[in-house]
């Protein structure tokens, strides 16, 4: 059931490829969700949420990879920054949030069919909160 | 700026994990994003939609008012120096990274050109530009050995420390230094975003690295059709 959620949430990330591209102004947010490592969610290479994927998802978002929230609304929020920070890269605000639950404030753009999210502040972190390394094993590095 | 050399050898080992599995490193021989399935069957088709219809022509592309990109004074691996201004009238797909990355580096720079070839005729409007962040490394020469390896119509960026950083100020990048490999090549942790810059120098979209190249092609089409 996970998984079928996983794949619905990345098909509704793009679903608004065909779309006009526009919503210029932002609208004011709170998203709930997971913090995540958008490379290996979107391209469903391995299982990439909760404690399975924690570790390869900071290595990730140190090297680079675009951060995302996948919401629970099944969205995928794509980070541009978080808080005073002007970057998303090696952002520390970003690595000590990677995979925790939170809920974040601030603005959303949706253009092309990607929403991406300038984060003001996290209003509220739960920790890592989905503990799945018992049914899904370490990826990609095993144990 | 300190080395962590275990640092690097790890990102290095966890990102070249993640693209073999994805099969969208080069050197893998198999290029994933030319795999195109049907939407409903599963997150491979997202990651490689179909290119979508243009929107209808006339309306000039409005652009993402978010405050990245401007101005910046480089020298392109040709020897020449070029600022923003020498690019207008034309679109152009800016991606920061470096020559002797061998991680997210060659997937956004393979995926971003592959993007520009889909387009076919209307991409030549498109100049597609790596702006190094590793100036030191990356002189003139050094690019313009190393990228036509990648494509022949990319433009390398370099330039003075100074001068590069204010071009990653503008484009809100930015980089650092996190390690090195085993060889004592240097890991620098850096962003990946990709911009799509219109005519007059203005962000149109951000286009991540995730994005397969025919879908990339599908977005930068709606907006050459708009111009």
């Amino acid at each position: 059931m996970r998984h079928v959620t996983r794949l619905l949430a990345a098909g509704l990330m793009f679903v608004g490829l065909s779309l006009p591209a526009a919503a210029a102004a932002p609208q004011r947010v709170q998203v709930t969700g997971e913090v995540i490592d958008t490379w290996c969610y979107i391209t469903d290479i391995m299982f990439a949420e909760g404690t399975t994927h924690h570790q390869c998802a900071l290595w990730c978002a140190v090297g680079g990879i675009p951060v995302g929230v996948l919401g629970d609304d099944g969205e995928v929020y794509m980070v541009l920054k978080v808080g005073d920070d002007t970057t998303n890269v090696a952002n520390p605000a970003i690595l000590e949030i990677q995979t925790h639950r939170v809920s974040v404030d601030g603005e959303l753009y949706e253009r092309d069919g990607i929403k991406y999210l300038l984060i003001d502040q996290v209003v509220n972190d739960e920790g890592i909160v989905t503990v799945n390394h018992d049914d899904f094993g370490i990826q990609p590095f095993g144990e | 700026m300190a080395a962590k050399p275990r640092i690097g050898i790890a990102i290095a080992g966890a990102l070249a994990a993640v693209l073999a599995v994805a099969g969208a490193g080069p050197a893998l021989g198999h290029d994933k994003s030319k795999h195109v399935d049907p939407p409903a069957e599963g997150a491979d088709a997202v990651a490689s939609p179909e290119v979508a219809e243009p929107a209808a022509e006339g309306a000039a592309p409005e652009p993402f008012p978010v405050d990245i990109g401007g101005e910046f004074a480089l020298i392109d691996h040709t020897g020449t120096p070029v600022t923003d201004a020498d690019y207008h009238g034309r679109f152009l797909l800016v991606f920061f990274g470096y020559a002797r990355c061998d991680s997210i580096c060659p997937v956004g720079l393979k995926r971003m050109t592959e993007a520009v070839d889909l387009l076919g005729e209307p991409g030549e409007r498109v100049q597609p530009v790596l702006i190094t962040v590793d100036p030191e490394h990356d002189t003139p020469e050094v690019l313009a050995e190393h990228l036509p390896r990648l494509h022949p119509r990319l433009v390398g960026l370099t330039g003075t420390t100074e001068a590069v950083s204010a071009a990653m100020r503008s484009y809100k990048v930015n980089a650092k230094l996190v390690g090195q490999s085993w060889k004592g090549t240097p890991r620098i942790s850096h962003g990946s975003y990709i911009y799509l810059m219109g005519p007059d120098g203005a962000l149109l979209s951000i286009l991540p690295p995730v994005l397969s190249s025919e879908a990339m092609a599908g977005i930068i089409t709606r907006y050459l059709s708009q111009s």
